[in-house]
């Protein structure tokens, strides 16, 4: 159902064997907690298959790690290979939770779950309204800005949920309104702007801040993420997220957008 | 909210060690940035040489909750040049949460300015230099001023002892004690025992309420049998605001191996 694919799960400094429950009524499974190198990406989101080591007691009969009666010592040898930079499966089912589709179980290749390999298509998720996914280069935000919400979110992320870990991507901003501080559409003060990069496991902190400093523009301003300071090496790998807050501009008939361009994954450059 | 438990993990070499804390949040993401903070004061007192590799985040009600901060993010000590050879040399804060609960922490890997080369006040006693002072007391203070918690165990009093003459010892040596016990779960789900026919038992035992009124408690392993008699007490596990943070003395205590090393068991060879 669900693979780390090689991310790091939790810090231990032993490996062992045990038995895990994946899901809420199944029979536990067996595992094992070996190492991977410091430069693997840690996993991106809380979840509930860190190991009993860090709990008062090893006792739980629920989803994750089992207070198995034998848990043996594991010399903690990784595999062979690691392929992938993100894990397999619904985050639901990381974080204990029922997904709400079907969840289908993996597909092994040469020992390694297919989906390791082959990421599926990023998607946008954000507001305003419901989440909705979006796939590829479509914009997201008010096609009429005269009442919009007091911020607009966006985050890169696979379609199965999961938020994706790139090494890099481009996000830029889109207004056709006016710019006019006279008439406040679109003001540093009132409408900061922040493009930028988070760290991985962490969701709200943004490392680029960059306030509303367009130059004046008759119909758009871009604004292209790599400028932004701070998203150094610290930040890699992260999640891609852009989001104007504030509010809203209040011209009519105009459009707000925030674009996904590009991104970057396993050294591969991919245009949305 | 919930209690989360955050464990910042310290390297140096072939040697690490990890320092526990305790903060109330809504969400993870919260705790996260809290403990980012935290991090970034108790870099203030570290030398360059001893890294504080990763924090960890967990839920402390759920089994195996776990979110990771990875070292590129939280980063090395930040006390310029000053170098640490000796990290046993730690400085003990006692952390005290009112009159009734205290606990230690070894804040180590400090810079050896301030610990072998400070004012030497006689044998084995080293006095902290105005510097470490300073600092210590800042991250003292930090600690206090932002909610952090200390995690205790909270005793029932004694007018609340219950006499047991009821316990029966089923096949799988689980003993069912029942009696009017319905406040109890709401309690906590650690008991005290004292005054029982075997003494092997005595201490504290868990135990798992399965219906009202009754409570099961599986003895460890080689507890021996258990007579009928003998009270117990409710211990609730309780987090309290830390009131006081105080740095007392220095100490030196010895460290396990690091969480990041590659493979294989710590090392005791002097490598020249």
């Amino acid at each position: 159902m669900i693979s780390p694919c090689g991310l790091v799960m939790d810090y231990l400094r032993s490996g062992y064997r045990t038995e895990m429950r994946m899901q809420a009524g199944q029979e536990p499974v067996p595992v094992r907690w070996f190492r991977v190198g410091k430069d693997r990406p840690v996993f991106p989101e809380p979840h509930r298959f860190g190991s009993l080591n860090w709990e008062d007691d090893h006792e739980n009969d629920g989803i994750g790690e089992q207070s198995a009666p034998e848990r043996t010592y594991d010399k903690g040898k990784p595999p062979a290979i690691f392929i992938g930079t993100r894990p397999c499966g619904p985050i639901e089912l990381f974080r204990g939770q029922t997904p709400d589709k079907p969840v289908t179980p993996l597909r092994y290749v040469m020992g390694v779950p297919e989906c390791c390999k082959t990421a599926p298509a990023p998607s946008i998720l954000g507001n305003p309204g419901a989440i909705t996914a979006y796939r590829g280069r479509v914009p997201l935000g008010c096609s009429s800005c005269a009442n919009v919400p007091g911020a607009l979110n966006a985050r890169l992320v696979y379609l199965d949920g999961l938020p994706g870990i790139f090494t890099g991507f481009q996000v830029n901003v889109y207004w056709n309104g006016s710019f006019l501080e006279g008439t406040r559409p679109w003001n540093a003060e009132w409408n900061p702007v922040v493009v930028g990069l988070t760290c991985a496991g962490i969701d709200n902190q943004l490392f680029g801040l960059v306030t509303a400093t367009f130059v004046p523009n008759p119909s758009f301003g871009w604004f292209p993420s790599d400028s932004i300071p701070g998203t150094d090496e610290r930040c890699s790998p992260y999640r891609a997220v852009a989001s104007l807050a504030g509010p809203a501009p209040s011209e009519s008939g105009r459009t707000l957008q925030l674009i996904f361009e590009e991104f970057i994954e396993g050294g591969s450059k991919y245009v949305l | 909210m919930a209690w989360y438990k955050v464990n910042f993990l310290f390297g140096f070499g072939k040697q690490g060690w990890s320092e526990t804390y305790y903060h109330q949040a809504t969400a993870n993401v919260d705790v996260v940035n809290f403990s980012k903070a935290l991090a970034q004061e108790r870099k203030r007192l570290m030398a360059y040489g001893p890294v504080l590799e990763a924090i960890r985040v967990s839920d402390d009600a759920v089994k195996g909750d776990a979110q990771l901060i990875p070292s590129n993010i939280v980063g090395t000590g930040s006390v310029g040049d000053m170098p640490c050879d000796k990290i046993e040399t730690a400085w003990y804060v006692r952390l005290e949460a009112g009159f009734f609960y205290r606990r230690q922490l070894h804040l180590r890997g400090l810079p050896d300015d301030w610990t072998t080369s400070a004012e030497f006040a006689g044998p084995g006693i080293w006095q902290p230099t105005p510097a470490f002072k300073a600092a210590a007391e800042r991250f003292c203070a930090y600690v206090v001023d932002n909610q952090w918690l200390i995690r205790v165990k909270q005793r029932g009093a004694e007018n609340e002892d219950r006499l047991v003459t009821n316990a029966v010892r089923d096949d799988n040596d689980i003993w069912t004690i029942t009696g009017d016990f319905a406040d109890w779960p709401q309690f906590g789900k650690c008991i005290g025992l004292r005054d029982l026919e075997v003494p092997q038992l005595y201490g504290e035992q868990r135990y798992v309420a399965t219906a009202v009124n009754t409570i099961k408690i599986q003895p460890k392993i080689g507890g021996g049998a258990w007579g009928v008699g003998g009270h117990f007490r409710l211990v609730k596990i309780v987090y309290e605001d830390i009131t006081t943070a105080a740095l007392i003395r220095a100490s030196n205590r010895k460290t396990g191996r690091p969480f990041f090393l590659t493979r294989g068991r710590a090392s005791n060879r002097v490598t020249e």
